[in-house]
């Protein structure tokens, strides 16, 4: 598998007037494509920070951030915006669909940014929505859904721009049991696929679906290893 | 183009699911987008006043400048002596209007078919009237009612009022005098001319007289000359004989007649009042894009989170500030819509406010401007919000932080203080406008008229005589009469003529003194207050006017200020006097207590009555009725007299009013502008109550972890209203810093174009910025208590 994301020695630091608070403390690793990675760590340790850098939803203070041998720290929004909207899918906690669109409009919206013609967008939306078992609901708005049913939605957005990353903040944080289940197996299938599976978690159960984890405390990164017994810790200093 | 039809789809249904908000926004942007394109109506028809006159740009008044004798400037010359005009270069034409009536009255008494009309507006016009005046002729040949006497050219409207539906063209209408015959018919003139006459004739001994200055005299410029050069030209070549040469022609454009300079033919406009109403209507636009900002700004909470995603989702920040700008196009655009709704449903009551017809057309030109500014507004109006709402982190407001910045809130407080103000400024110039108007309403004129009518228009020979009139006397026989009295001035207009005295001690007068001739018993009849000496008294022989080969004499009565500046230091001491004009001695026999001659804008203390003399053509009866009469009586009374000048004088449809409705309608204009003044205010305020809801709202949306806390630690309702209402009184105290010596100087301005002035009182401006508190206050209030209706625990969770 070929090197995806190399982060060396990367910090975020906020300021807010005098105040200045380190969420991220020189965390380096690397990520594999085709991984399935769980970030874990108690409340405030920096893992969400973290989601948001590999995200490119964020930059960091310092350090580097390789993507596909591409240092992009020092990207402008605008060229992160580029690489994002081809390359990432986002599964939020809270599923941050839009409110006055329906189902499909939610989930063929990133076509619109890459523009993408109508007759591919429709084709895309169809077997996407298909896929995520939500297409007989495709006209409805989101408040007419369940948690679940939009958690799928979001799944079917992230998905439709054939991401080679999907990125997943909490997703089955606003779940029943049943539905988280349903998502995370989701997710697993993705991967199994070939898609590359970054997710945040304080879940251990949802943890467990990860191919490797990563946990973090203050802000640092505690341990890195794998949750297969068999294969080595893939970062032996932490 | 898809992202277009994504972003009006979203956009519509936004709007659609937050009603409340969309409509308040469109609400308060239309009445202030509503009241900017009546303005705009009114401008563009004011500015438009003969500006369509063929060779307008060349085209010039007549005026003479009096202002060396102590007067202004006079929109009139005399014509004859302007014909000569023609010989100096640069003149290529002058043309001559003269109002028959104030020529002789009885020429414009017709009669048709049994029924009796007044041409009032009948005019003598020089035969190039055409390459002055565009006029549309409907019937007939125009050049042959002005080449000729007793010929007619009619307009459409007075047609039809004398001959009904039947053709006009070849009928006769008898006057006491001759035959006039209809020649002509010409369309009615539009309402943009200061022009306005509705029947033209020709009179050769109106044109060739030379003694008059009172016919509207034009003249036609070659192209490029020097005006100044042609001015003085013209005053030199205008005095005749050993005239007094300081009298000056003064040359005034057609084209600016209407809105910069006197018109007598009728009621010009007042480039004050349009620039007034363009200042008021910008400050509302102003006040109405403020609130669209900050109704945007409130929504900020919700927006922000839809920003993020699409920001996640891969749009750019000038993909969003398109997305916007055109929610708040598609917000403008239904604005506008709204707008003319409201316009149209308006108009009958701003027609009559204003007095104009604003005709309204809705062209593709008109659909083009519209849709220019609807541009232009959401460029103006939706830049910030767009901006903000677009710079917002997609990591921050997807995770829960909405950012802004402290500028932001800066900006959106400084536009609530703008908006504040404006409504304080506003409010408080209702106040003094008010004030101003009633003190005017009660200012004691030195005369009371309060029961008094004025005929005017008569003849002097039927009432102006040394002996008994037949017509006074018949008008006195009438129930309710008490007397009545002729005088060649009309009180509330100023003077007609004017008198250089050479005073006893030797002095002339430095300026001209207005004068009035009047019959006997003036103190009784106009209810002025007699301070020394006598009533003119028919007892009298001496007092009435009597001229002699060698002598000439009457008796004046003269006010208090005109026995002062003859040196006399009490009003006893003039009695007996006798000051000189040109071989005219003037017996001062009474002095009464000051008047106020003339409007509110020009007045003349120092004035004197002459018994029996008069320099005008016609004359005015005052007519005094009991006091307690009904307005049926009063009525009752003004027909009795009409019948008596059919019957006795042949005069129909003549001018009689209550002299009171005359005083009060001095204050016409300036009733006007305070209705428009109170109207904006009133707008002003409303667009600003929006305002301060749109941001009470987002104030109170920040602010709603720490109301439910506050709540849940067991605050009471009032201090949470205080919580954020604290905020906003104070906005609107700093506002008053700035409106305060704004409007002050400003109504100062305003004030100084009167003779009588009101103090501009601190009460004035404490009540408008109490009733804004007021406003502010009770605005905010009803939005906590909705706020504040939420369980904490409901709020609490939610975050």
């Amino acid at each position: 598998m070929s090197k995806m994301i190399n982060l060396k020695n990367v910090s975020r630091i906020f300021r807010t007037g005098d105040i200045e608070t380190s969420a991220l403390s020189n965390i380096s690793f690397t990520i594999k494509q085709g991984e399935f990675v769980a970030i874990m760590g108690p409340s405030g340790c920096g893992k969400s920070t973290l989601l948001s850098i590999l995200g490119m939803l964020d930059s960091p203070s310092s350090g580097s951030y390789e993507f596909e041998d591409v240092d992009i720290a020092r990207h402008s929004e605008k060229e992160l915006a580029s690489i994002r909207k081809a390359s990432l899918g986002f599964v939020f906690q809270h599923f941050n669909l839009i409110n006055e669109l329906n189902v499909s409009e939610n989930v063929e919206l990133p076509l619109q940014y890459l523009k993408i013609s109508k007759k591919e967008r429709a084709f895309r939306l169809n077997k996407i929505l298909k896929r995520v078992s939500i297409d007989h609901r495709a006209d409805h708005l989101p408040h007419q859904l369940s948690g679940g049913q939009q958690q799928r939605v979001a799944i079917a957005r992230a998905l439709i721009i054939n991401p080679i990353l999907i990125l997943a903040d909490e997703p089955t944080g606003n779940l029943d049991s049943k539905n988280g289940e349903e998502v995370m197996l989701l997710l697993k299938e993705l991967n199994k696929s070939g898609t590359t599976v970054i997710m945040v978690t304080h879940s251990e159960k949802e943890g467990n679906f990860a191919d490797r984890v990563l946990r973090m405390m203050d802000g640092q990164l505690i341990w890195d290893r794998s949750n297969d017994l068999n294969t080595p810790s893939v970062n032996e200093n932490v | 183009m898809k992202m277009f039809n994504h972003y009006l789809k979203i956009a519509y249904r936004a709007n659609l699911n937050h009603k409340r908000h969309s409509i308040l926004n469109i609400f308060g942007l239309a009445l202030g987008l509503s009241a900017a394109l009546v303005v705009g109506l009114f401008v563009q028809h004011e500015m438009s006043y003969d500006k369509w006159q063929p060779n307008v740009d060349t085209s010039y008044r007549v005026d003479l400048d009096f202002s060396s004798f102590g007067f202004d400037v006079q929109p009139s010359a005399n014509l004859n002596r302007a014909q000569k005009f023609k010989t100096i270069s640069g003149v290529e034409d002058v043309f001559g209007l003269i109002r028959a009536s104030d020529m002789n009255t009885s020429a414009t008494n017709v009669n048709y078919g049994g029924n009796s009309f007044q041409l009032a507006s009948l005019f003598v016009a020089t035969e190039n009237i055409e390459r002055f005046i565009k006029l549309k002729i409907v019937d007939g040949d125009i050049s042959e009612a002005l080449d000729r006497p007793w010929q007619l050219a009619l307009s459409q409207k007075e047609a039809t009022r004398i001959f009904g539906q039947d053709k006009a063209l070849g009928k006769v209408l008898n006057t006491q005098k001759g035959v006039y015959t209809v020649v002509a018919v010409f369309e009615d003139l539009p309402e943009n001319t200061h022009f306005a006459f509705t029947s033209l004739t020709y009179n050769d001994s109106y044109i060739s007289d030379l003694r008059t200055h009172m016919h509207y005299v034009y003249v036609r410029l070659a192209n490029n000359v020097d005006l100044n050069a042609i001015e003085s030209s013209l005053s030199k070549m205008y005095t005749i004989g050993d005239e007094d040469d300081r009298l000056k022609v003064k040359l005034t454009p057609i084209k600016d007649i209407h809105l910069h300079h006197i018109s007598e033919l009728k009621l010009g406009g007042s480039w004050e009042t349009v620039l007034l109403c363009f200042l008021l209507s910008g400050l509302l636009v102003a006040v109405a894009c403020i609130n669209f900002v900050n109704m945007s700004i409130a929504q900020v909470a919700r927006r922000a989170k839809e920003a993020g995603i699409r920001k996640t989702l891969g749009a750019s920040q000038s993909q969003l500030i398109f997305q916007y700008l055109l929610e708040a196009w598609l917000l403008t655009a239904v604005a506008l819509f709204v707008a003319c709704i409201f316009i149209d449903l308006s108009m009958p009551f701003v027609e009559t406010l204003l007095q104009r017809k604003l005709p309204i057309h809705y062209g593709l030109s008109e659909v083009f401007l519209l849709f220019s500014l609807s541009v232009l507004i959401t460029l103006f109006a939706g830049t910030y919000p767009a901006v903000f709402l677009s710079s917002f982190s997609a990591h921050r407001t997807l995770s829960g932080e909405l950012v802004h910045g402290k500028t932001a809130m800066y900006i959106r407080k400084s536009l609530l203080v703008f908006q504040a103000a404006i409504s304080i400024g506003l409010v408080t110039s209702i106040l003094i406008f008010n004030t101003q108007l009633k003190a005017l309403e009660e200012l004691d004129t030195g005369f009371d008229t309060k029961s008094s009518i004025l005929v005017e228009g008569l003849a002097q020979s039927a009432v102006f005589t040394k002996g008994v009139s037949s017509i006074l006397e018949r008008i006195k026989r009438e129930d309710g009469v008490m007397s009545a009295m002729p005088i060649d001035t009309k009180l509330t207009d100023g003077f007609l003529y004017s008198f250089e005295l050479l005073f006893p001690n030797g002095i002339q007068s430095e300026s001209y003194i207005p004068a009035i001739g009047t019959g006997y018993q003036p103190v009784k009849n106009l209810g002025l207050n007699l301070l020394a000496g006598r009533e003119f008294n028919v007892n009298y022989a001496s007092d009435w006017f009597q001229a002699s080969d060698d002598n000439a004499q009457a008796s004046i009565i003269i006010t208090k200020s005109l026995a002062l500046l003859a040196g006399y230091k009490t009003p006893q001491d003039a009695i007996g006097q006798t000051f000189l004009r040109d071989g005219l001695n003037l017996l001062v026999v009474g002095v009464v207590d000051d008047i106020i001659l003339g409007n509110n804008r020009e007045s003349y203390s120092q004035v004197l009555f002459i018994c029996g003399f008069s320099l005008s053509t016609d004359t005015n009866v005052i007519v005094n009725i009991e006091s307690d009469l009904s307005i049926l009586e009063q009525a009752h009374i003004i027909n009795k007299l009409q019948n008596i000048l059919a019957n006795e004088l042949e005069m129909f449809e003549p001018r009689i009013s209550l002299v009171n409705d005359a005083i009060q309608n001095n204050l016409n204009s300036d009733k006007r502008v305070l209705k428009i003044v109170s109207l904006f205010g009133v707008l002003a305020i409303v667009i600003a109550c929006i305002g301060v809801f749109g941001l009470a709202s987002f104030t109170i949306h920040q602010k709603r972890r720490e109301i439910a806390l506050r709540k849940v630690v067991g605050a009471t309702p009032i201090s949470i209203i205080n919580l954020v209402a604290k905020e906003f009184v104070l906005l609107v105290l700093i506002s008053a810093i700035f409106a305060w010596p704004i409007t002050f100087f400003l109504m100062n301005q305003w004030l100084q174009q009167f003779n009588t002035q009101i103090n501009q009182a601190i009460w004035m401006y404490l009540s408008a910025t109490s009733l804004v508190l007021a406003v502010t206050w009770t605005t905010v209030t009803c939005i906590v208590f909705i706020a504040a209706g939420k369980s904490p625990a409901e709020v609490l969770r939610a975050e």
